[in-house]
C-alpha cells in the first residue's frame, strides 16, 4: 500500500538549495531515509511533504487514492522537529497531550493514551517536568511521543537524533527502529550521517544539489552505488577514487601504470573512475586477489583494525592516477615510511563515468 | 601572558565601572532623599537659608494634610482606573503587533516606521486637536476618565510593541509549526503557544505601559480639567504653594511602581534584558 508518493516536485529559493523535479514513493509501513549533506534538498523535501512550504511546482499525494492532496495533510502527518520544538510553557505530559487536546478527547481518555505512548517512547518518569527540566534524551522521547500520539500515518523526523550524543544516539537509533517495527507507521527520517541512514532505513534516498542520486535499499546504496558521489558519501572510511584506463585488449585496466586483470564491461569508456572501498584492500594476500602497492604516509588504529593511508608506490602512481591518499584496512600495525602491497579483488571495483558520474557495469 | 596582567586590567575597568555606576547612582538618588525631606520635615526647614541636608524635625504632618484633601480618593481611582484600563489595551494591541512584525517582513519595516513615528511625533502637538476631538465626542473630563485612558493606551502602544518584539522573535519558529502541525489554527497557535512563553515580556510591557500613564501630566491636566488624575493634582498642589504636602503626595505616587518593581523584580530584569523569551 501507498503511503505517500511525490512527483516532479519543485521549490527553489533565491539564495540556493531546495528541490529540483524530484519524484518517489513511500510504501505504507516503511522507514525511508533522506540522506545527503548540508543544502542538498532533504530537509525542504521533507517540509513539503509536512505542508510547512508549498511547492513551486508538482503534487504530493497520501494514501492510496490519488487526489488526496495536501488539504488534509495535516491529520495524517506528524514531525519531529531538528531542536525538537517542545512547547518550554508546557510540562512534558502537557506537550504530548497537545495534539490530543486539539481534537477534545475526554480528559480520561487523554491521560491514558499520553501515558500509554510516553511510555512506548521509553519514557517513564518525569512527566511532570518541562522541557528545560529534561535531559536530552528525554527530551527526545518527549517530542517523539508528541508525533506519536495522534497515531499519525507518516511520521516525519528533521535530524531528529542530531541533538544527542553519540552513546545516546546509538541507543535511540536501536529504539526508533523496534518501534517503527511494533507500531508499522511510516516514517521519513532526514539526516546527514551515512551510517544512521544505513542502519535505520529499508529504503535509503540519496540526495544531492536538490535531486535524488540514488534511491534503495542499504545494501544496494553501499554495494552498488549508482552515482561516483553515492559511492564516495556513503561508507567510512570514504571509498577510494583512482583514474583508470581501459587496458588495449579490453582485459583488465591500468592504473598508474600497473595493469589490473578485471572484467571491462562492454560499453565503457576508455577511461574511467574506479572506486574501492577501504575495506576491500588489505595487506593480506589471498588467491585471485590484484594488488597494488603503497607507501604507508599514516596509520591509525581503530579498534577493530589499523587505517592505513599512502600513495601508490611504484612509477606513475601517486598524482598521475587522481587521487591523494588510499586508505586500506590492516589487521597489524605497519609503520609509516615502509612500503607495502595491497590486495583487493578485482570484482569489488566500483567502475564509474568520468563525465556524467554514473556507474559503468 | 602573566595571569596578572589581565586581572589588573579588569580590576582597572571594574573601579571605573564602579565609579560611573555611583554617579548615575546619586544622580537618581539624590533628588529622591531632597523630595522624601521635603515630605517629612516642616515647610520652614525646606526653606531654611543657608539650606542644610539633614533633616531636624521629622513630622508626618504633610502626609495627614494630603489624606484631607477631598479629591484624593477620586484621583486616585481615576489614576489607576486609566493605567490599568490603557495598559491593558496597550499591551493587548502592541502584542498583536510585536507578533506580526516578528513573524512578517513586510509588518516589521511598517510596524518599526510607524513606531518611531509615533515616537518621534510630540505627543503634546497632538494633545489640544485630541482634547477637542474628545470633547465632541463627549469623552474629555468624564469621572471615569475614559477618554484619558484611549489616548495613554494610544502613546504606550509603541512602548508594548517594542517591549514584546524581541520575546516574540526569539520563540523559535518550529514550535509554531509543531503546534500547526498538532492541528491548532493560527489564532490558538498565538494564544496557548506564543503568548504563554513570552508571559515575563508581558508583565513588564504591562508594567511599563502601567506607569506611563499613571506619570502622564500633559493630557491629564488638558482631558480633565475638574476630574483629575494624580499628576495634575499634585501639579495644582505645588503652583498653590503647598510644596510640603505636595512633595508627600508626589512621594505616596512612587508606592504602586516600587511595589511591582520589588515584587516582580527578577522576572522583570530578566524580561527587560533577554527579551522575556524563558
Amino acid at each position: 500500500m501507498r503511503a505517500l508518493s511525490v512527483s516532479n516536485l519543485t521549490r527553489e529559493f533565491p539564495s540556493g538549495g531546495g528541490v529540483r523535479r524530484v519524484s518517489l514513493e513511500v510504501a505504507a509501513g516503511e522507514f525511508l531515509v533522506l540522506l545527503g549533506p548540508s543544502g542538498c534538498g532533504k530537509t525542504t523535501l521533507l517540509r513539503l511533504i509536512a505542508g510547512l512550504d508549498i511547492p513551486s511546482a508538482g503534487t504530493i499525494e497520501f494514501g492510496d487514492r490519488s487526489g488526496s492532496g495536501n488539504a488534509n495533510s495535516r491529520g495524517r502527518i506528524a514531525m519531529v522537529f531538528q531542536n525538537l520544538a517542545l512547547y518550554p510553557h508546557m510540562s512534558a505530559f502537557e506537550n504530548i497531550a497537545f495534539p490530543l487536546r486539539l481534537i477534545k478527547l475526554a480528559p480520561a481518555q487523554i491521560d491514558r493514551r499520553v501515558r500509554e505512548t510516553a511510555a512506548r517512547a521509553g519514557l517513564s518518569a518525569g512527566l511532570e517536568r518541562r522541557p528545560a527540566e529534561l535531559s536530552g534524551g528525554e527530551r527526545q522521547r518527549v517530542a517523539l511521543a508528541r508525533a506519536l500520539v495522534r497515531d499519525p500515518e507518516i511520521i516525519l523526523m528533521d535530524e531528529a537524533l542530531a541533538s544527542l550524543d553519540a552513546r545516546l544516539r546509538t541507543s535511540v537509533r536501536v529504539e526508533l527502529k523496534n518501534l517503527q517495527r511494533a507500531t508499522r507507521r511510516t516514517f521519513i527520517l532526514v539526516t546527514h550521517d551515512q551510517i544512521e541512514a544505513l542502519a535505520l532505513a529499508d529504503r535509503v534516498a540519496v540526495m544531492r544539489a536538490g535531486r535524488i542520486e540514488q534511491i534503495g535499499s542499504p545494501e544496494e546504496i553501499f554495494n552498488r552505488p549508482e552515482t561516483e558521489f553515492v559511492a564516495g558519501f556513503v561508507g567510512e572510511p570514504a571509498m577510494n577514487f583512482f583514474d583508470a584506463r581501459i587496458a588495449m585488449d579490453r582485459g583488465g585496466l591500468e592504473i598508474g601504470g600497473v595493469r589490473i586483470p578485471a572484467a571491462v564491461p562492454a560499453g565503457a569508456p576508455e577511461a574511467v573512475r574506479v572506486g574501492l572501498r577501504p575495506a576491500d584492500l588489505a595487506l593480506e594476500p589471498a588467491a585471485g586477489a590484484a594488488s597494488i602497492e603503497l607507501k604507508i604516509h599514516s596509520v591509525e588504529f581503530s579498534g577493530a583494525s589499523f587505517i592505513v593511508r599512502g600513495s601508490l608506490a611504484h612509477p606513475g602512481g601517486g598524482q598521475q592516477s587522481g587521487t591523494s591518499l588510499i586508505c586500506a584496512l590492516a589487521t597489524r600495525r605497519v609503520e609509516p615510511g615502509e612500503t607495502h602491497r595491497c590486495f583487493f579483488y578485482p570484482a569489488k571495483l566500483h567502475l564509474f563515468d568520468p563525465v556524467s558520474g554514473r556507474r559503468i557495469d | 601572558m602573566k595571569p596578572g596582567a589581565r586581572a589588573g586590567r579588569g580590576g582597572g575597568f571594574a573601579m571605573l565601572g564602579a565609579a560611573l555606576g555611583a554617579i548615575v547612582i546619586a544622580a537618581a538618588v539624590i533628588p529622591l532623599y531632597l523630595l522624601a525631606k521635603q515630605a517629612l520635615t516642616p515647610e520652614l526647614e525646606t526653606f531654611a537659608w543657608p539650606p542644610f541636608w539633614l533633616p531636624r524635625k521629622i513630622t508626618l504632618a504633610n502626609f495627614a494634610q494630603v489624606f484631607t484633601v477631598r479629591e484624593l480618593r477620586g484621583a486616585i481611582a481615576r489614576s489607576l482606573g486609566v493605567g490599568v484600563v490603557s495598559a491593558v489595551g496597550a499591551t493587548a494591541m502592541g502584542a498583536m503587533l510585536a507578533y506580526a512584525m516578528a513573524r512578517a517582513g513586510a509588518a516589521r519595516r511598517a510596524g518599526f516606521a510607524a513606531l518611531s513615528g509615533v515616537r518621534l511625533l510630540p505627543m503634546l502637538a497632538v494633545a489640544i486637536p485630541a482634547a477637542a476631538m474628545l470633547g465632541a465626542i463627549g469623552l474629555a473630563d468624564t469621572p471615569d476618565a475614559l477618554g484619558l485612558a484611549i489616548i495613554h493606551c494610544a502613546i504606550a502602544i509603541p512602548t508594548a510593541a517594542l517591549t514584546l518584539y524581541a520575546a516574540f522573535a526569539a520563540v523559535p519558529a518550529e514550535v509554531e509549526e509543531a503546534a500547526w502541525l498538532d492541528g491548532a489554527s493560527a489564532v490558538r497557535v498565538f494564544l496557548t503557544i506564543d503568548l504563554p512563553i513570552v508571559r515575563g515580556a508581558l508583565a513588564a510591557a504591562f508594567i511599563l505601559c502601567f506607569i506611563l500613564s499613571w506619570d502622564e501630566f500633559g493630557f491629564a491636566l488638558l482631558l480633565q480639567q475638574t476630574n483629575r488624575t494624580l499628576p495634575p493634582l499634585l501639579y495644582y498642589y505645588t503652583v498653590f504653594g503647598n510644596v510640603g504636602p505636595a512633595s508627600a503626595l508626589a512621594l505616596l505616587m512612587m508606592v504602586p511602581a516600587l511595589c511591582v518593581v520589588i515584587a516582580l523584580g527578577p522576572t522583570l530584569r530578566g524580561a527587560l534584558i533577554t527579551g522575556g523569551s524563558r
